[in-house]
């Protein structure tokens, strides 16, 4: 007898349709899967003997093939185990009905147990698109199921509840929708918050600019002296998500496996700090399957590298595309994928290699040639691609002990959302949404100086020492700064401020 | 010396095995140096016991040919070789005990007329005291052309500074054929461009380390006076302003605070009679240029005023003077951005912040 069932597998960010079909004819017993499985997939053959034998289904005694059309599509994975299982027994005629409109997600356990597969969403989402509208899938993926709306979802437990279901023996509740909450105003989803930090004052006002304008930020300073701590703060003072982006970075995390089961959404702004031993293809996604990279991973949030000097200049300098186009393109012989990647860069790094230079407590070690190689590690096109510079130094006993907080994340969250408001304003018609994706067009058109203002910044050229691509950098941090004030026109007083988050320059040994 | 003269001794000088009191004694015997060639031959001896076998090498060499062959090499290269007699010899260098026979020099060899001031100091210059130096540098670049080395730190700045007048004169301590610090290979290209670069010693002359203290008499030589911006217990920029007190040249420094490393040979120095020095202005006041300090570009706001008054008190860091200020963070920055461009201030590490005037 024939049986067809369908499911879908992941390619990317994106779900194809599966047909399972299931021939069971007279000869020797034999069972085979066909259709370009890959390992996780034909392995699913010893899986679903076990699982149906130990769910006192009868397991046929015959000649078995499996085929997942389209054929020539890899599938990976083991989230089609369930609808194989349903298959053979729809094939077998221990399963009735037809549900030629239901679609099957899940891996088995021998026990006949459904365990959670990985990319639930983006599958769910490409499923609804083709116009299904029904879906059996693991309890462990309910949370994350729950969240899209136009759909019916029954979570199962095991494959015999499955069963019993479907021959209209057992019911499955189907699953209510759950509402997208934007964590409130004041609640701060989070650790850590802006007001534990102590001192720092420079520091926390180069995040609220940097996280106001969308900029890259870089910071500078001696081990020890808080660089890790401000990092973890910056996704406490962005925007909170949308529900759109929400899904978004739902689906990649889906994808690669590290999304939370029992919240089943990324509702907290990514924080990604991969360790500076990180080789190119684990920052930018790829490997056999083109999994998603760490750039990805910190789609909608922050990518902290701490150490830059020391990550391999190659996987630096992957990085320059991505933090132009804001996607990756991982193309593999097996296939190309696109991912999105539109993070912030924070960066840290020590002044030189003994981290001591411009330290008032300690001495330096470290020759001009030393600190020099050290700081060239990083190329220029990547620090032009980072609007602010800049110092940390470690804070000193007495403001360690001070009790007064200072400013909470949510404070300075509603500016930048205030911030935020004004650019996206000013930018509708220009497809870009903040100050930093300005180009040499935009800067003519929104950062004109007074003839006072131009004068200050022609001063500052020639008694600071900055190079000519300085000045792009300074300007769009100066509409930043602007902006947070609420200000139509980049003052003088903005054009100072911005100045200080100047590049940190190589030469000045 | 007349032309020929001249030449001859650029051959002799070309030989960097023949050490400078050989050199001298052989020139002072011969008398006039366009005998050269005739009366080699008879110091044959004293050649030997100055370069051993090398003695016959440059007695074969010691012709109208052999120097045709030196002068064309230093053409190529475009090396000017300065003489001493020649026009441009600056006469400040020659009323040294030990003048060097020649000067090889790039660049522009009109700035060795000019009246010329020293700057020296330590590698490890704190990065306040490289921000005061390359102000200093600019000012007296106004007036004086400005004599430095070419090392990190302190050299660097004063050049960074004095290149802006395209007013300054690095002296090297080894030939053309070499650049050291490596770092500073792009600095050496452009300072002959926009100054002048000279050295004593010929081209294929390799940086050893003991030439350095040496060719600080030149630094010292060619100025009227020395400002160490910063020195160590022990360091370079001390021989430099011992020679400048040894031919009678002023000496001014930079005072540090008690126990501060990097001015310890500073403070040394003014307690042994240099002149405390913190003011580019009362450095030219006293060789005869009269410059006023100039006004502020802008006018000072509030906020200037207070930041500025906090800090004549003591040196902060920047959350000190936020929570003495009270000022809120965007303003505060914005009010030392301006003071430091203006000179009014310096960065005295990642947060902290100094008055300087």
């Amino acid at each position: 007898m024939l049986a067809k069932v369908y499911s879908f597998a992941l390619l990317g960010l994106e779900g194809k349709r599966i047909e399972v079909e299931t021939d069971i004819s007279k000869g020797l017993p034999a069972y085979d899967v066909v259709g370009l499985p890959d390992t996780a997939v034909k392995e699913s053959r010893e899986r679903v003997h076990s699982a149906i034998k130990n769910t006192m289904l009868l397991f046929p005694n015959n000649k078995i093939t499996v085929n997942l059309a389209p054929a020539d599509l890899k599938k990976e994975g083991s989230g089609l185990d369930l609808a194989i299982a349903i298959c053979i027994l729809k094939a077998s005629g221990q399963v009735k009905n037809a549900f030629e409109d239901t679609i099957f997600f899940g891996e088995l356990a021998l026990d006949g147990s459904l365990r959670p597969v990985r990319g639930i969403l983006p599958l769910l989402i490409s499923a609804r698109n083709c116009g299904y509208k029904k879906f059996v899938l693991p309890k462990g993926n309910e949370k994350e199921a729950s969240y899209l709306g136009d759909v019916e979802v029954y979570a199962a437990q095991t494959l015999s509840q499955t069963v019993s279901f479907l021959n209209g023996e057992g019911e499955i509740l189907p699953t209510p929708q759950t509402q997208y909450a934007t964590p409130s105003v004041d609640s701060n989803p989070y650790e850590a918050d802006l007001k534990f930090v102590k001192g720092q004052i420079m520091a926390k006002r180069a995040i609220e600019v940097a996280v106001a304008g969308g900029h890259n930020l870089l910071m500078v300073g001696p081990p020890g002296s808080g660089k890790t701590m401000l990092a973890k703060c910056i996704p406490t003072v962005m925007p909170d998500m949308t529900f759109e982006e929400a899904l978004e970075v739902t689906k990649i995390h889906s994808v690669a496996g590290v999304l939370d089961v029992d919240t089943g959404i990324a509702n907290r702004r990514p924080f990604r700090t991969p360790h500076h031993t990180a080789t190119t293809i684990a920052l930018t996604g790829g490997g056999t399957h083109s999994k998603p990279g760490e750039i990805s991973l910190a789609h909608g949030g922050v990518l902290f590298l701490d150490e830059l000097p020391e990550y391999q200049r190659s996987t630096l300098e992957a990085l320059r595309q991505p933090l132009e186009d804001r996607v990756i393109t991982v193309a593999r012989a097996a296939s190309t994928v696109t991912y999105p990647a539109s993070f912030m860069l924070v960066a840290g790094m020590n002044p030189c290699p003994c981290g001591n230079y411009g330290s008032k407590t300690q001495e330096c070690s470290c020759s001009a040639a030393q600190i020099h190689k050290y700081r060239s590690k990083i190329s220029g096109p990547l620090l032009d691609r980072i609007d602010i510079h800049l110092t940390v130094d470690s804070v000193k006993y007495s403001e360690l002990t001070d009790k007064t907080e200072g400013e909470s994340s949510a404070t300075v969250k509603a500016r930048v959302n205030k911030a935020r408001e004004i650019q996206r304003k000013r930018y509708e018609k220009d497809r870009i949404y903040t100050n930093a994706q300005m180009g040499e067009k935009h800067i003519k058109a929104y950062c004109k100086l007074s003839s006072e203002s131009e004068r200050v910044m022609e001063r500052a050229f020639t008694s600071l020492n900055l190079s000519a691509r300085a000045r792009g950098r300074i300007l769009k941090v100066a509409r930043t700064i602007a902006d947070l004030a609420g200000a139509e026109d980049i003052s003088t007083a903005h054009l100072m401020e911005a100045i200080g988050y100047r590049s940190y320059e190589k030469n000045n040994i | 010396m007349d032309k020929n003269a001249q030449r001859a001794v650029i051959f002799l000088d070309s030989f960097p095995q023949l050490e400078y009191k050989y050199k001298t004694a052989i020139l002072n015997e011969v008398g006039d140096p366009k005998n050269l060639y005739a009366c080699l031959p008879k110091y044959r001896d004293l050649l030997i016991r100055a370069v051993g076998e090398e003695a016959e090498e440059i007695l074969r060499l010691a012709n109208p040919q052999g120097e045709a062959q030196v002068l064309e090499n230093l053409k190529n290269r475009g090396i000017m070789p300065i003489t001493r007699g020649n026009k441009y010899y600056p006469e400040n260098l020659e009323n040294t005990p030990a003048p060097p026979w020649v000067l090889y020099a790039i660049g522009n060899i009109e700035l060795l007329k000019n009246r010329k001031f020293a700057i020296v100091g330590s590698r490890k210059t704190p990065q306040a005291e490289l921000k005061l130096t390359e102000e200093f540098a600019e000012k007296i670049a106004d007036c004086m052309t400005v004599v430095t080395g070419v090392a990190e730190g302190a050299d660097a700045a004063a050049i960074r500074g004095a290149m802006k007048k395209n007013n300054v004169i690095s002296v090297l301590a080894y030939g053309f054929d070499y650049v050291y610090p490596e770092l500073h290979r792009g600095l050496l290209e452009e300072l002959k461009q926009k100054g002048l670069v000279i050295t004593e010693y010929p081209p294929s002359v390799p940086a050893y380390k003991w030439q350095f203290p040496v060719r600080n008499r030149i630094i010292a030589g060619l100025s009227e006076g020395v400002l160490v911006v910063s020195a160590r217990e022990k360091s370079g920029a001390l021989y430099t302003a011992s020679y400048a007190a040894t031919y009678g040249r002023d000496v001014f420094a930079f005072p540090y605070k008690v126990g501060e490393v990097a001015g310890k040979g500073c403070n040394a120095l003014i307690k042994q009679g240099a002149a405390l020095c913190d003011k580019a202005e009362e450095i030219l006041l006293s060789y005869g240029f009269d410059t006023e300090e100039l006004p502020p570009d802008l006018p000072f706001t509030e906020e200037e005023k207070t930041v500025l008054q906090l800090l004549r008190e003591d040196e902060m860091v920047i959350d000190v003077l936020a929570e003495r200020s009270s000022l809120p963070p965007y303003a505060l920055l914005a009010a030392l951005n301006s003071l430091e461009m203006n000179g009014y201030i310096v960065k005295t590490g990642a947060d902290g912040y100094r008055a300087v005037k």
